[in-house]
């Protein structure tokens, strides 16, 4: 069924955590720029935990309702 | 007298918590589930509180809560592997948690020993299951008997040595463990986390002020005096014999980790235990906004950089405790004493649950033929007092760090993954294949740590592990294939996966 199959699509954003805490790492290992104080990699991985819970949410399982 | 007020903080409100733990126990004894599966999946019935703060379990033990700023302080940045393996631990729980509730619940099995036996048809490789996982969980439960002895012996402002203190933490938990069961630890757990929160939060908002202009001047001030706390591979690469905490250590780690949540007793009792599936994906969604809370510690810990300097060893993970009682009046350092010890306790009390359950369930009932379900429960009681005893000796015998000993917890737990989560999924994983891979990662990670050579050449000896387990499984698997046997077990998949193609996830 193409539902199905769309579904199982969908659970590709539960790489993106993955994607966003450790692909970046050799660009964002650095503490300068400080973004309003906070150095640069703190503030990266503050991000990428925020938009964990988005990702989960966009793979679409029904606990999201 | 600041040592009076304090401890008497400790000790009200620990006994409080006991005796929540014993309330809710009891509170439902009367209805039809008494017994093993009671005690340790609180019959199976958590809402979505009581599932969120068992799941959230290994978020906010003391390995986070005194660990975190232990490492905060001694390494920097690094320790904030924790709140990436977290969030996308949550990810992959959000997938396979609701596929493990539903196994279990079909199938009525009450822990991960109990689905591998039904899985391979093969009570005895549960029992082998429930061994390993004890022996690989003894560092976790020695950390919070160190975390707990940390706080005893901070809160009485040294009146009672950390020797006795790791003691006193000992028998304290035991009690309530072998008390209370699943639903009353995950009601201790309530008001666990609400102390937990509380007091991170009050830290927060004041000890930067305290001691600096706010937040602003504490990352400044480490920038001046500390810069290589806030870069990988932190403060101290390659001391203590641990090599260097890079960016290879960060991503492999956090990988071995996040996948070692599958198989992590307090989330796996976190998931069984949930009402129903649908409970599991809501805390698998929103889960990971609870590690925000985790930059706190680390944060903390870099202020007792400039508090207390010149802790080294396992003295650092007692940098939060120190900072507070220097920082504090005696009664705030008490209440975020009784944060620190219910962090240890509640936790140890559900690990030790997993334990006593997989045993009670799967080791004692090869043992003896016939068993009654009261001496099978009184003997998985006993099964928690003789774990608790061996991981007090290991605390006297090899001290750690709070934060290392979860590492190598977690990268012995990892050898688990293919027998028990890929068997769920691949009909073709046959038990030799499975039990040989477990094997020889076991191996990998015990000689790797034992020699000091973790992380080896940056990589967590987790994965290097979990490689050589999973080469093992294909090369076993390749091999039977080859001399053509077949597996005896004709059950349809249905029956023995978690998961088949034409089931909708």
């Amino acid at each position: 069924m193409p539902g199905i199959e769309l579904r199982r699509y969908r659970l590709l954003w539960l790489f993106v955590p993955y994607v966003l805490f450790l692909a970046p790492l050799p660009w964002v290992n650095r503490s300068e720029p400080a973004v309003g104080g906070v150095p640069f990699l703190m503030f990266w991985i503050m991000c990428a935990t925020l938009a964990t819970p988005l990702a989960i949410l966009a793979a679409g399982q029904r606990g999201a309702r | 007298m600041k040592a009076g007020v304090a401890t008497a903080v400790l000790a009200a409100f620990l006994v409080l918590a006991v005796v929540l733990g014993l309330l809710a126990a009891r509170g439902r004894d009367s209805g039809a589930g008494t017994g093993l599966a009671h005690w340790s999946l609180g019959g199976r019935s958590m809402g979505p509180l009581l599932s969120w703060v068992l799941l959230a379990g290994e978020g906010y033990t003391s390995f986070s809560y005194l660990g975190a700023a232990g490492w905060g302080y001694a390494y920097g940045v690094p320790v904030l592997y924790v709140v990436a393996y977290m969030s996308c631990g949550f990810a992959v729980l959000h997938l396979v948690g609701p596929l493990l509730w539903k196994y279990a619940h079909t199938h009525h099995l009450i822990g991960m020993s109990d689905i591998v036996a039904h899985r391979y048809r093969r009570p005895w490789l549960g029992a082998v299951v429930a061994v390993t996982a004890t022996v690989f969980m003894l560092p976790y439960i020695q950390l919070q008997i160190m975390g707990m002895g940390v706080v005893v012996s901070t809160v009485t402002y040294g009146a009672v040595s950390i020797n006795w203190s790791y003691a006193v933490a000992f028998v304290v938990s035991t009690a309530f463990i072998i008390g209370s069961g699943l639903r009353g630890s995950a009601w201790v757990s309530v008001l666990k986390d609400a102390l937990v929160i509380g007091t991170l939060l009050f830290l927060a908002a004041y000890l930067p002020w305290h001691y600096f202009d706010g937040f602003g001047g504490l990352f400044e001030q480490v920038a001046a005096d500390y810069a290589q706390w806030l870069t990988l591979p932190g403060h101290g690469a390659g001391a203590d014999g641990r090599g260097e905490l890079g960016v290879t250590w960060f991503v492999t780690t956090v990988v071995v980790n996040s996948l070692v949540l599958m198989v992590f007793p307090s989330t796996v009792a976190g998931l069984l235990a949930a009402r129903d599936a649908d409970v599991v994906r809501l805390n698998t969604t929103w889960l990971p906004f609870y590690n925000l809370l985790l930059f706190v510690p680390m944060l903390l810990g870099m202020t007792a950089l400039f508090v207390v300097p010149g802790l080294t060893g396992t003295e650092t993970d007692q940098a939060l405790l120190r900072l507070v009682v220097d920082g504090l009046p005696a009664w705030v350092v008490g209440i975020v004493g009784v944060a620190a010890a219910l962090s240890a306790l509640v936790p140890m009390a559900v690990f030790m649950l997993v334990i006593g359950t997989m045993w009670g369930r799967s080791v004692l009932p090869l043992l003896f033929r016939t068993i009654s379900d009261t001496r099978q429960h009184q003997s998985a009681k006993a099964v928690v007092l003789v774990t608790g005893a061996v991981a007090l000796a290991a605390t006297y015998l090899a001290p750690s760090t709070l934060v290392r000993l979860s590492l190598v917890s977690c990268e012995a737990m990892a050898q688990l993954l293919p027998l028990v989560v890929l068997g769920l999924l691949w009909r073709g994983l046959h038990f030799t294949a499975g039990v040989s891979g477990l094997v020889v990662g076991a191996l990998f990670v015990f000689i790797l740590v034992s020699t000091g050579n973790d992380p080896l050449a940056g990589v967590n000896a987790g994965l290097i592990g979990l490689a050589a387990n999973l080469l093992t499984v294909l090369a076993v698997t390749a091999s039977r294939k080859a001399t053509q046997r077949h597996d005896d077990d004709d059950r349809p998949d249905s029956e023995v996966l978690a998961w088949t193609r034409n089931v909708s996830i």
